[in-house]
């Protein structure tokens, strides 16, 4: 693959995720305690409002992300197959987390209005989200060690 | 360092890099596209007074992200410092220490906007500065990575080189686990006596 088609998709996986996370950080710790002075309706309104913004962020972020993290995953996925189990098993949490997160995303983000457990929704997203990039990490990192002698064979088969 | 410690530290430095970037990244851009939308409706004073309490607030993700940055990335750099020496490695180390410098502008610009009682003129277009900044900078670690990664998976004649650099000057504390099929001594025709 074209090393700047790499590099792009490598920016273009980490910019989404960045803001996705950033975003929902500001959005469920650091807006609630900005707006507590104004009055109830006045605090809702702002809060509306700042969430009908990142919806359309976050939409655009998680296409992005699926975009960029399939055409990774075809990438690197003979790799995964020569450091498995470790690689496939890190490989498959990265996955089933990312759309665990992307349902309550949209369930929460769902409608004009927030659904009334919208902010532990938020709470559990971000804790889903630290986990999944924990995880993506040690994938990485799995990635880069060395083969080991069973496991390649094993792929060979 | 041992490489137990080191299959430790390097996911979690990894992990920690990438959350405080998203700390700073995605609150920055939050704070200057989506809050000063999200508060036009309200009075002037209102306005400032929500943005005044919102930046005191994303005053802690800054610091705590700023920190988090140095650590991991004072790791990283004690991990490449001795093969970004190596003169096969000049252009990445070039982008690795374009990545380090631009950082660091926009980790000080990062703080400078939120240290202090008041915030600067037009904050909001200096925050934005900073993102582009800091947009830049992540794509210069991403190609930073790329480069390193397809360096050092280049094959080589007489040293075995991990992704990152790490193993080959430190072989004696990792056991090698690469299958060899070469026989464990040389063959020879000479006949025997």
């Amino acid at each position: 693959m074209n090393p700047v088609l790499i590099v792009i998709l490598r920016w273009l996986h980490i910019i989404p995720a960045a803001i996705a996370i950033g975003g929902l950080i500001f959005m469920r710790f650091v807006l609630p305690p900005a707006i507590r002075p104004l009055g109830d309706e006045q605090q809702r309104e702002v809060f509306l409002r700042a969430r009908r913004i990142f919806k359309i962020m976050l939409h655009a972020c998680i296409l992005l992300l699926i975009i960029s993290g399939v055409l990774n995953s075809i990438r690197f996925y003979p790799v995964y197959q020569q450091h498995r189990p470790l690689a496939i098993a890190l490989w498959h949490t990265h996955m089933f987390l990312a759309v665990i997160v992307f349902v309550i995303s949209f369930w929460s983000l769902a409608g004009k209005q927030p659904p009334a457990s919208h902010r532990a929704a938020a709470t559990v997203n971000v804790i889903l989200l630290l986990v999944l990039v924990a995880v993506s990490s040690t994938l990485q990192w799995a990635r880069q060690s060395p083969v080991q002698p069973t496991t390649q064979q094993g792929a060979s088969r | 360092m041992p490489y137990w410690l080191y299959d430790i530290v390097y996911p979690l430095s990894r992990w920690l890099h990438i959350v405080c970037t998203t700390l700073i990244v995605g609150g920055t851009l939050f704070f200057e596209l989506v809050l000063p939308i999200a508060i036009e409706d309200l009075k002037r004073e209102q306005q400032l007074y929500v943005f005044a309490r919102a930046r005191l607030v994303f005053r802690w993700v800054v610091w705590i992200g700023v920190a988090g940055l140095l650590i991991s990335g004072v790791v990283s750099l004690y991990r490449m410092w001795r093969p970004y020496q190596l003169q096969e490695f000049g252009y990445v180390s070039g982008w690795a220490f374009s990545h380090v410098g631009l950082g660091a502008i926009g980790m000080v610009l990062g703080l400078l906007l939120t240290m202090g009682r008041q915030p600067p003129e037009n904050p909001v277009r200096w925050m934005r500065l900073n993102l582009v900044i800091l947009l830049v900078v992540i794509f210069l670690g991403s190609a930073t990575r790329h480069f390193q990664l397809s360096l050092a998976e280049r094959p080589h004649s007489n040293r075995q080189i991990n992704t990152d650099g790490w193993n080959p000057f430190e072989p004696s504390n990792r056991p090698s686990t690469q299958p060899t099929t070469a026989p464990a001594t040389n063959p020879t025709t000479r006949p025997s006596p």
